[in-house]
């Protein structure tokens, strides 16, 4: 192990697990598409437009769990139970979906 | 942000299904690259990966991603290569027990953020550890492609032992087409070693990134804390932010 350095410290340790929606994008794009981690989420909270794979996101435990980057509260929450998804937008007022083909 | 969504290619819904290990190959003493022929191959655009399950004989399922690291143009199979993290669940059992004629159960290409399709434009690459896996995928399809833009990676490791693709990425670099690799070596370096020799810092993202002008376009990827400080440390050295797309792999690998 490297100690870390004194820019690093600062970090609480739990944002070392965080990851982004890119490693959502599995379970995103069996939902909205293969333009699900493209697409554009407005944060609920703070009305930051961002990508969906930008997103800060817990993988661990039961289910997703999606942050928006600006405000750090909770934008998605996605948990796959044996016979029901349960999926809450709560956080994000608008999806900006790109359909694809033309 | 206040553009449009980028359009996507139409795709069907992408599946579970089983893929057949056929060749393993160590790129490092604790990297190993591994060969998957999926009954159904989708052509994918390099940066995106594949979600892998191991699903044990209680019903219990196991979940990650893996990057592609094959260029598209191999049809057919697609290369995963993955480091083996201590009592990681999933890496060790791709280590540990997988042999060739295996059957895994995959589902991809996924992604449609963190890809790249070869162009001219100026390219910047800055990843850690396996970060460095989708970079090179986007590398061999640029190869592939004959593209001839300028293309830097800047590649952190640990020790010289550490640096997976070294022998490709020196092909790569050998061959002038435009393309230059940068090293640092945070921990141990070899006699005589010119690279870089410390963490990514501000100043060698500025030395790396200005030759490229102001509006490269650039892929970062690696453990989560590494991706934070280059993405921050580009922007401070004058890149546009809109301009920078991440990957982050997680607390593993630094
Ligand atoms: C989009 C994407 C692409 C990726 N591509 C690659 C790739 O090409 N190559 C590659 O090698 N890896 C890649 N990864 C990382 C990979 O998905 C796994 O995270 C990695 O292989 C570790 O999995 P594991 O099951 O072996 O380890 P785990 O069993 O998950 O454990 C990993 C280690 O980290 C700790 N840890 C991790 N998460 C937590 C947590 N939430 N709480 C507590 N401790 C934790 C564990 O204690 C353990 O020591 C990618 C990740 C993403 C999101
Ligand atoms: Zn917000």
């Amino acid at each position: 192990m490297e100690h870390a350095d004194p820019a690093e410290v600062e970090r609480p340790d739990a944002d070392d697990l965080a990851l982004d929606g890119n490693a959502a994008a599995g379970e995103l794009e069996s939902l909205f598409g293969p333009g699900a981690t493209v697409s554009l989420a407005t944060c609920a909270h703070c009305g930051t437009e961002q990508a969906v794979a930008r997103l800060g996101t817990w993988s661990r435990g039961p289910g997703l769990v999606l942050r928006c980057c600006a405000c750090g509260r909770v934008a998605i929450r996605l948990v796959r139970a044996p016979t029901v998804l349960h999926l809450d937008l709560n956080g994000v007022t608008r999806l900006r979906i790109p359909s694809g083909g033309r | 942000m206040t553009d449009a969504p980028s359009p996507v290619a139409r795709r069907g819904p992408v599946p579970w299904q089983v893929a057949t290990v056929t060749a393993i190959r160590p790129e490092t003493p604790t990297v190993t690259s591994f060969t998957l022929r999926p009954a159904e191959w989708r052509p994918h655009v390099a940066g995106q990966h594949y979600d892998v399950r191991l699903t044990a004989e209680d019903g219990y399922q196991a979940e990650r991603s893996y990057s592609i690291a094959s260029a598209p143009e191999e049809a057919g199979q697609i290369d995963l290569t993955i480091e083996l993290v201590p009592d990681g669940e999933v890496s060790a059992y791709f280590h540990e027990v997988i042999v060739p004629g295996d059957l895994v159960e995959v589902r991809g290409p996924i992604g449609g953020y963190f890809s790249w399709r070869p162009g001219e434009r100026p390219l910047l690459l800055a990843g850690g550890g396996s970060g460095v896996v989708p970079l090179m995928a986007m590398l061999r399809a640029r190869a592939a492609a004959g593209a001839r833009g300028p293309a830097r990676l800047l590649y952190s490791a640990r020790e010289p032992d550490e640096v997976i693709y070294h022998g490709e990425l020196a092909r790569f670099a050998a061959a002038r087409d435009g393309f230059e690799a940068f090293f640092t070596l945070t921990r141990r370096q070899p006699p005589g070693w010119t690279g870089y020799a410390r963490r990514i810092d501000r100043e060698m993202l500025a030395e790396v990134a200005r030759p490229l002008g102001t509006e490269p376009d650039v892929y970062v990827c690696g453990p989560t804390r590494l991706v934070e400080v280059v993405a921050d440390g580009l922007v401070a050295v004058g890149v546009p932010a809109a301009r920078i797309r991440t990957e982050r792999f997680g607390p593993t690998g630094t």
